[in-house]
């Protein structure tokens, strides 16, 4: 049977009737509500980079329709409409807009229909578009929370400018643990990371398109940690750290502490390691080094050896790390004597991970209860120290939860940091802006094209560092350096005593750790 | 009742055969709680599982696994890809002949694929794979063309990853052998009536084996082995996998504890025919196809009946107590713990820490403990690290039942390394969090959980409690938790677990489960003396008396301390314990002192004591109480 073809026409107006009703209704009462609409994530009185992604948000207050327009002065707007709140700015609608207005102020109206029919016209959210490009390429490491048996992990670079992943390396092959990536001045092609396990240990340092495996272990000390490069190429500073892992039974449950550890600097040419009675002491734990841009001077923390012997459970909560730095020749290699910038008995609190700005003005630093894993301490800020005037305070971007893991931009107005103010518990890349008087610009989280993927993710993106460009060293090449047999052993400095004499760490130290 | 209608029903029988042996005797539940199988919609999972080979298939696995949880459903489930299964498996079988040689090779495939599908470890994506290798190997036989094989080969490497190299096999071996020309004949209107004619519009033609010369049939069997081997190359670079992953898995990776042999006995089976066939030339059955079919009828019906008796002989009894007990233990079914543990042959580790908890629940663990079997040490209390590895989840559930909140959370996060984002880890992370407060990130959890099947609704009742940075908590399940927990911060012992169970309780003496768990962590390691240093904590927590298994330990201790001592912290051993520890050394005593002479005796008239443990289990007492 055929339906006629007055039945069809009948049957698609039909159909249709509700659509154009609801059309044709007027629009309800309109109100001028005098406060921003929520959204999230929030990105509401920040400043923006101008080649950031879209900063794709989702609008809480609930309605049955979102508009939204984001205009500026200069009459650029563009205007997304949805029904799931959910924000997605079209991508060259917004870097026409970023482009246009470097400096200005970018207007976020939102209006939401409501159930009933009206209209909420809400503030207008005013966000400052920055002159200063950030850096375009974000590195992290991606983790789960899990923190004795090996999960999968990876090292992951995202473009900041689009919303590319692109994994360095993961450990689905290899099963490793991998950590502590670090970039020479923010400079994709001299990167280097360590690899750690029974199998395929070692620091993977690529750099003049080359990638090698080397075993930084020499008698004198265990595999290198967290690094630095010098200015000059030459060195790379390193903590070497004995860290023991334990857990609380209340509040925030990993911690972390070192249980000893020292520095030493690795020769990039003569791939040698070689370390100062002064920063290797065995009566102090130093750790988290940072060179000054000019390479002149080394910033790091210390606190004095825990005693052989002593419980862990009876003095961790006392174990808190002064800022120090030192001078250093680089014609020489040699080192000055040491001077105390903040002392934790001033502040009360422990010092960690230094990093010095590129102009070499500002020492960004975190401040936690105590030790030296900030990411694990709620109470953990970030604070900056104005090397010119010796002032230090905490920067505005803080929050109640850890803040911690923080990283400039090659031009030293943007910097980056993990923080855990979502929930308190998952570390996310976080960005501010940072003008020339040391002051920080309310920061945003790292923007994805699902707004959603903030608030059901499951991983810890941790220690985010800002680079130039993406890694120029392909996933497969950083691979078959990390799984291949050939490993490069750096030798010991034959200048480095190891006995007590010189003032250096004994090897036996390392084997001889404190106890719970 | 016509031919065709018998043979209907038939099929029909044999099936639900299969349908209700697979619920009664199998449990589709018991299956998803062996293999704890995961599924969230959404685009990261699917991203997850698709960004490997075989993804998609895994994909699709994991979504009709959830099926299993329901054992009605789940049983359905099973069937299906049992006929399917044989289904297609016979299709192949036809291919080559019609003989009985292929009615025994069907039965034999038949029952094997049965023994695997009553297996727990068996997993529905290697069921599903193979499956799909079949209907691929279908198609390419109905084309007999290298230009299909190789679309179908890397239809098969995306969809299954290296399962195609199963497909590859039979596409091998059939483009070497050279086909019998029955299946083409079958679909093309003719029949075989023997291995070298075929009736063609009712006229008997010769029949043309394979249709190519050898020589080109062996070119191109070499080209499809070596396009598999391309394929999965290629795989390995575009899913940058590693060589094991990309050549192997899922093809040979199977789930521990699962029968290996019988799995590849299952794939080699119609390999193994064709090849037969192919050399040997099985005399075809006469084109009477009704007597075929009920030789076929009859094969499928024997080979079914035989592996569901090896099956009910040999099946895996004890492990699916095991399972039950799991299964009980997460839907908190204790009654149904203690019944299923006290008909197992072999107490295990993993059911006596459900006996444990059940009995801690049921209020019965200071009284009935050792009415079941218990073993030296505490390892069917609390584990320790070495231990935690391999039974995550159950150190995870432990620690939630005594309120050390941050252990559980501590191991549902390592949990996470060897089985990923499972729901029900995700709910006791939802439910830890909610606990602690941290009402963000039990939303993290929650945002999670509403995107499983089976842990939806629970989601989305608790988001509905869980608002504007407020938890309701209906029926207290919150509360419970806190009220357990400990107020204090300590340092956690993780290769003594059993020792946090003396902080917590210093700094919340009003953790019952704390305390019963730490007496009966001094009871199985025969600390009687701890064990008496805490028994006024009785007077913490209201009990009434002291509990049967105390007051045993008690009299032992003040026999061995000899003191005669009746009165703990104002509480008196009753008197009806005191009289049978009396009886209880008399018998000793009969046996000239000698306990193991009367432990016959012993075990007769006081079972389910604590005098037994410590005579007989203690490996420090040496026959004495």
């Amino acid at each position: 049977m055929r339906p006629s073809f007055r039945k069809m026409i009948f049957g698609a107006l039909l159909s249709v009737a509700p659509v154009l009703w609801k059309c044709a209704t007027a629009p309800g009462e309109e109100i001028h509500l005098d406060r921003p609409a929520s959204i999230f994530p929030d990105y509401a009185g920040i400043s923006i980079p101008p080649n950031i992604a879209p900063l794709n948000f989702a609008v809480l207050d609930p309605g049955e329709r979102v508009d939204v327009r984001i205009e500026t002065r200069k009459g650029d707007a563009v205007r997304i409409s949805s029904r799931t709140g959910e924000i997605r700015i079209p991508f060259k609608s917004w870097r026409l807009l970023l482009d246009r207005n470097r400096g200005d102020t970018l207007f976020i109206r939102i209006s939401v229909l409501a159930q009933d029919g009206r209209i909420r016209h809400y503030r207008p959210i005013e966000n400052v578009v920055a002159v200063d490009q950030i850096d375009p390429v974000l590195v992290y490491r991606r983790i789960k929370h899990n923190f004795i048996v090996l999960g999968n992990m990876g090292i992951v670079q995202r473009n900041l400018e689009n919303f590319d992943e692109k994994t360095v390396l993961d450990n689905k092959r290899l099963r490793n643990c991998m950590n502590c990536h670090s970039f020479d001045r923010n400079n994709p092609d001299r990167m280097l990371f360590h690899m750690r396990g029974v199998q395929s240990a070692g620091m993977i340092l690529a750099q003049n398109g080359k990638v090698e495996k080397i075993n930084t272990a020499t008698p004198f000390n265990p595999a290198a940690a967290y690094a630095s490069w010098h200015p000059s190429g030459k060195w790379i500073a390193f903590s070497v750290n004995q860290v023991k892992q334990f857990f609380h039974a209340r509040g925030y449950n990993r911690d972390v502490l070192d249980l000893s550890s020292d520095l030493i600097l690795y020769d990039i040419e003569k791939r040698q390691v070689t370390a100062s009675p002064v920063t290797a002491s065995a009566d102090f734990m130093e750790t988290a080094p940072a060179w000054s841009p000019d390479g002149n001077t080394l910033y790091f923390c210390r606190a004095p050896q825990i005693p052989r012997g002593t419980a862990i459970r009876d003095c961790f909560r006392d174990i808190r790390y002064d800022l120090m730095r030192i001078p250093f020749d680089s014609t020489t290699g040699a080192f000055g004597s040491v001077q105390t910038l903040l002392a934790a008995s001033e502040t009360g609190k422990s010092a960690s991970f230094p990093r010095v700005s590129p102009d070499g003005r500002w020492l960004l630093f975190s401040l936690a209860e105590y030790g030296h894993f900030p990411v694990h301490h709620p109470g953990s800020d970030l604070y900056a120290l104005d090397l010119k005037t010796g002032l230090q305070r905490d920067l505005e971007v803080n929050s109640p939860m850890a803040e911690s893991a923080h990283a400039w931009s090659s031009n030293g107005r943007w910097i980056v940091f993990s923080s855990k103010r979502d929930d308190g518990f998952y570390a996310r890349p976080y960005i501010s802006h940072f003008d020339s008087l040391g002051k920080a610009s309310k920061p945003f989280i790292l923007p994805f094209e699902n707004p959603h993927r903030h608030e059901s993710d499951l991983h810890t993106y941790s220690v985010p560092e800002l680079i130039t460009g993406p890694v120029p060293y392909g996933s497969g090449e950083i691979f078959r350096a990390a799984k291949g047999s050939k490993t490069i052993s750096a030798t010991l400095d034959p200048g480095v005593k190891v006995d007590s004499e010189t003032g250096a760490s004994e090897k036996s130290l390392w084997e001889m750790a404190p106890y719970f | 009742m016509s031919s065709r209608i018998r043979i209907a029903v038939w099929s029909l029988f044999i099936t639900a055969a299969c349908y209700a042996f697979f619920l009664k005797n199998v449990g589709p539940d018991l299956v998803f709680q062996y293999q704890q199988p995961v599924f969230f919609w959404g685009g990261g999972f699917f991203r997850f599982l698709a960004l490997q080979p075989g993804g998609l298939l895994a994909y699709a696995a994991a979504f009709a696994s959830q099926a299993l949880f329901f054992p009605v459903i789940g049983a359905a489930v099973l069937t299906l890809i049992l006929t399917c299964g044989s289904f297609l498996s016979l299709r192949v079988l036809c291919g080559r002949t019609s003989g009985t040689v292929r009615d025994l090779f069907f039965a034999g495939a038949l029952a094997v694929l049965f023994l695997i599908y009553c297996q727990y470890s068996h997993t529905l994506s290697a069921g599903l794979g193979y499956m799909l290798q079949l209907a691929l190997f279908l198609i390419y036989v109905r084309s007999g063309r290298f230009a299909v094989y190789v679309p179908l080969a890397f239809l098969s490497y995306v969809l299954s990853g290296a399962c195609h190299f199963y497909f590859a096999l039979l596409c091998v071996i059939h483009t070497f052998l050279g086909s019998s020309g029955k299946l083409r004949a079958e679909t093309g209107g003719v029949s075989v009536i023997s291995h070298d004619q075929v009736i063609r519009d009712g006229r008997t033609a010769p029949l043309r084996v394979g249709g190519d010369a050898p020589a080109t049939r062996f070119i191109r069997g070499l080209l499809c082995a070596a396009t598999a081997f391309g394929i999965a190359y290629l795989g390995s670079r575009i899913y940058r996998v590693s060589p094991a992953e990309a050549f192997i898995c899922p093809l040979l990776t199977l789930p521990a504890g699962g029968s290996v042999s019988l799995w590849h006995a299952g794939y080699v089976i119609l390999p193994v025919f064709m090849v037969l066939s192919g050399i040997l030339r099985f005399k075809s059955a006469s084109p009477n196809a009704r007597e075929g079919n009920h030789r076929l009828l009859a094969a499928s019906t024997l080979g079914i009946a035989c592996s569901m008796l090896a099956v009910l002989c040999t099946g895996e009894t004890e492990m699916k107590k095991i399972l039950k007990i799991e299964v009980a233990g997460r839907e908190r079914r204790w009654d149904n713990i203690l019944s299923t543990a006290k008909t197992m042959k072999e107490p295990h580790i993993r059911t006596a820490w459900q006996v444990n908890r059940a009995l801690y629940h049921l209020g019965r663990l200071p009284g009935e403990m050792f009415s079941f079997e218990q073993a030296f040490g505490t390892s069917s209390l609390v584990f320790s690290q070495a231990l935690s590895f391999r039974m995550p989840f159950q150190r995870r559930d432990i620690f939630l039942d005594l309120g050390h909140v941050n252990e559980a959370q501590h191991w549902a996060h390592e949990e996470t390394a060897p089985i990923g984002d499972h729901p029900e880890n995700l709910r006791v992370l939802a439910l830890v969090n909610l606990a602690k407060g941290q009402y963000r990130t039990a939303a993290r959890f929650l945002n999670n959980l509403n995107q499983t099947i089976l842990y939806r609704k629970w989601a989305q009742r608790c988001a509905l409690h869980l608002r504007e940075g407020k938890w309701e908590d209906p029926g207290g399940v919150i509360a419970r938790i806190t009220g357990q927990m400990p107020s204090s911060d300590f340092i956690v012992n993780l290769e003594y677990p059993e020792r946090d169970l003396e902080r917590i309780l210093e700094s919340n003496p009003k953790n019952k489960m704390a305390f019963e768990y730490l007496m009966a962590h001094y009871l199985l390691t025969c600390r009687l003396g701890r064990l008496v240093q805490n028994i006024c904590r009785l007077n913490d927590l209201s009990y009434e008396g002291i509990p049967k298994h105390y007051e045993e330990a008690l009299l032992v201790y003040c026999e061995q301390s000899g003191k005669s001592q009746s009165r703990f912290c104002g509480r008196d051993i009753s008197d009806k314990t005191r009289k049978r520890f009396a009886e209880f050394r008399s018998v000793i005593r009969k046996y000239g002192g000698d306990g193991y002479a009367a432990e016959s005796e012993l075990r007769e008239k006081f079972a389910g004591t604590y005098w037994l443990y410590s005579m007989f289990e203690n490996p420090f007492a040496a026959g004495n109480p």
